[in-house]
């Protein structure tokens, strides 16, 4: 099970996911992410805090998102990443590439 | 009026009223004068036409956006439409829930969204044909007051149908569905959509709104959507908290009753809290649609009780369009570019594996769909010098077999020239992360063999941990300095490498994620550890460990549709003297 929701917070968009972010699960909000990425050269926190597992489409989805907005002139964020999902992403090494932080409001400082 | 109201970053909440024909821009003479750099000076227009309000970009430097897709030409407005003037620059609402919707012939109710909607909407409309008749005669002030009603709902359904027509899949459709609720009953405070799973049974919650505030925290008790799915009927549930059968009213297909009754106003005031109603197609249970109320805003009545059950109906057909019309679209690209895809991505695969004096290969490959983003490969670096690879290419279909393509031949370009894993992987990724700026990334483990050393060299990008079976024992490839990211993620990748020596009898497995993430029936992962367990309790050589595998898959997955591809590649060093016997097959 999965929820999303989007708000705006000065001038970035907080993009919140709760629950399982899995095969099952990501088709479902992958509309939602693509009129975010279509949206262009914006400033994304994805707020995990409440993300409780991950699996390879979930991380497929937040690289994406990166890559995505990355290439027009966006810039993504990812704050609160804990528990399982955060195991994945130093297994996988992505805290090389994506900008982490502890909490969203830590990572909209100077955002 | 129609009007836009804006939503910052100046004038927040400021609202404008839509007159014949309306300019935005920065010019003071513009009607709506936006004080905002990123609009232009004359940005945009918004006119009136016989059917509705259209916005259209008079050319603006930064364009115009409409739910954040840039306004091609001139586009109709939508109540709740958020129009923006440049990226990040001014955002306004459409307010347009005075809009009259076409009232004049209720008898005959033109037929748009399919026949289970627009019955209730014919339903409507004929009942109000009749209370204005009797009104006509009496002056009756209570069926003045239901004509009211009946209009408020009749209005609420002609929105409903262009709600759900412009929606493309299903979670936008629900968010516009979930929007207009909100609307629609001003005395509620949350709505949400729930969808279940047809084959699970478990549901979840795509789409939740509060009036006021972020909508995490929504929560519909399973005992309503259970409920209302086992009833098949929309509910009415007294007690604000849960749903005892003695505190609810259930009442059966509402619209008919009403109309059965003739001209008597619903009886018995019965009043709730909570409602839900079935997004039912043909007995095809998709979900439910559940608003609550805010005590303090006011109460749902049976009247709201029918409305929202003749929206959800509308909605369910709109559901049940939009899966049919994706079936389509999915299906016509699967015969037109999938086969093509297919036959690119088999000639890159290797046909067969290499001969080697002393060492079994057996391969599984399974796409789950006809193209697949798994590959693997054999590379002779030099006589006695054998590199091997698996990986998973993140796009599907087309894309993801073009990229697919693009990763081998980037591989077996720069294999030949340096035998380190860590430097091969390092030259890929550069390469990759060039090229693809569609999102796309790949992981991959790389192995160099030293047939004359009996050791591996190896690195891996974000793949799946290699496994050794030594004896009974399983030992997995895991050192942290080998490990890395995915490729093509970004140009500045760190990576190491490790090296094990390999000891005759030794069993080498390498796997795609579609086989540890296979689910069972109940949703289950499959998981590293069976994986590793099934290893460890067979003796078997290649093959025969292949197909250990599998059954064990097999026997955990049942029935349930494998989701994603399935690589397995199974590398036996039998013992004694190795050697290369034939040459690599592509070359």
């Amino acid at each position: 099970m999965l929820t999303h929701e989007t708000t705006e917070k000065g001038n970035a968009t907080i993009l919140r996911f709760s629950g399982s972010l899995d095969a099952l699960t990501v088709p479902e909000v992958r509309p939602a992410v693509d009129r975010l990425i279509e949206r262009g050269g914006i400033k994304v926190v994805v707020d995990m805090s409440a993300v409780t597992t991950i699996d390879s489409s979930g991380v497929a989805l937040i690289i994406s998102l990166f890559k995505r907005l990355g290439a027009q002139k966006g810039v993504v964020r990812v704050a609160g990443v804990a528990g399982q999902p955060k195991e994945i992403f130093y297994f996988l090494r992505l805290e090389q590439a994506l900008a982490l932080f502890p909490s969203v409001d830590e990572a909209l400082k100077g955002f | 009026m129609a009007r836009i109201v804006s939503l910052g970053p100046v004038d927040a909440g400021k609202a404008w009223r839509l007159e014949a024909e309306c300019l935005l821009g920065r010019r003071l003479d513009c009607h709506v004068c936006v004080h905002d750099q990123r609009a232009s000076r004359r940005h945009a227009r918004v006119r009136r036409e016989a059917d509705g309000l259209y916005l259209e970009d008079l050319g603006s430097s930064n364009g115009t956006f409409i739910n954040g897709k840039r306004v091609e030409g001139a586009q109709r407005l939508r109540h709740g439409d958020e129009l923006e003037l440049g990226v990040g620059g001014a955002r306004f609402r459409a307010d347009l829930s005075d809009e009259a919707a076409p009232m004049t012939d209720r008898g005959s109710v033109t037929v748009t969204a399919g026949a289970e909607a627009t019955t209730a909407m014919i339903e409507v409309a004929n009942l109000a044909k009749v209370l204005e008749k009797r009104r006509g005669s009496t002056g009756d002030l209570e069926a003045e007051r239901e004509i009211e009603r009946l209009q408020r709902k009749l209005q609420a359904m002609y929105r409903s149908a262009d709600t759900v027509a412009g929606a493309q899949d299903p979670t936008g459709l629900l968010e516009r569905v979930v929007a207009l609720v909100l609307e629609v009953f001003p005395q509620a405070s949350t709505a949400a959509a729930v969808l279940v799973d047809p084959r699970t049974h478990e549901f979840r919650t795509p789409c939740a709104r509060r009036r006021r505030g972020a909508a995490a925290g929504v929560q519909i008790p399973q005992a309503v959507v259970d409920r209302v799915l086992r009833q098949g009927h929309s509910v009415l549930l007294r007690a604000p908290g849960e749903g005892s059968p003695t505190d609810t009213m259930v009442i059966k297909n509402p619209l008919v009753r009403v109309l059965g009754d003739g001209v008597d106003p619903p009886e018995g005031g019965a009043v709730g809290w909570r409602m839900g109603a079935p997004l039912t197609f043909r007995s095809e249970h998709h979900g439910i649609l559940h608003v609550e109320a805010e005590a303090a805003l006011g109460y749902f009545t049976q009247d709201d009780l029918d409305l929202l059950g003749g929206l959800a109906t509308q909605a369910s057909l709109a559901l049940h369009l939009i899966q049919l019309h994706q079936g389509l679209l999915a299906r016509e690209r699967i015969d037109h570019d999938l086969r093509l895809a297919r036959q690119i991505q088999r000639s890159l695969l290797p046909r067969e594996p290499p001969r080697v004096t002393g060492v079994d290969f057996a391969v599984h490959y399974e796409p789950a769909f006809q193209v697949g983003g798994d590959f693997y490969d054999f590379l002779w670096l030099d006589p006695l010098k054998l590199a091997l690879c698996v990986g998973d290419v993140s796009g599907k279909a087309i894309s993801g077999a073009l990229f697919m393509a693009r990763v081998t031949s980037e591989v077996r370009a720069v294999a030949p020239l340096d035998g380190a894993p860590r430097r091969v992987l390092g030259r890929v990724n550069r390469v990759l992360a060039e090229v693809s700026e569609d999102g796309m990334f790949v992981t991959m483990v790389y192995l160099a063999l030293d047939l004359t050393s009996q050791t591996l060299r190896y690195a891996n990008a974000g793949h799946t941990t290699p496994l050794i079976r030594r004896g009974g024992r399983v030992l997995p490839l895991e050192a942290s300095e080998a490990r890395a990211m995915p490729l093509a993620v970004t140009p500045r990748m760190e990576v190491g490498e490790a090296t094990v020596a390999l000891e005759p009898g030794d069993l080498l497995l390498l796997y795609t994620d579609g086989i540890i993430e296979a689910r069972s029936r109940s949703g289950e992962f499959y998981g590293q550890a069976r994986l590793e367990a099934v290893l460890a309790a067979t003796a078997a050589g290649a093959r025969g460990t292949l197909e250990a595998v599998l059954a064990d898959l097999d026997r955990f997955v049942e029935d349930a549709p494998q989701a994603d591809d399935q690589t397995v590649v199974c590398v036996h060093f039998t013992g004694g003297a190795v050697g290369r016997t034939s040459l690599a097959p592509e070359e």
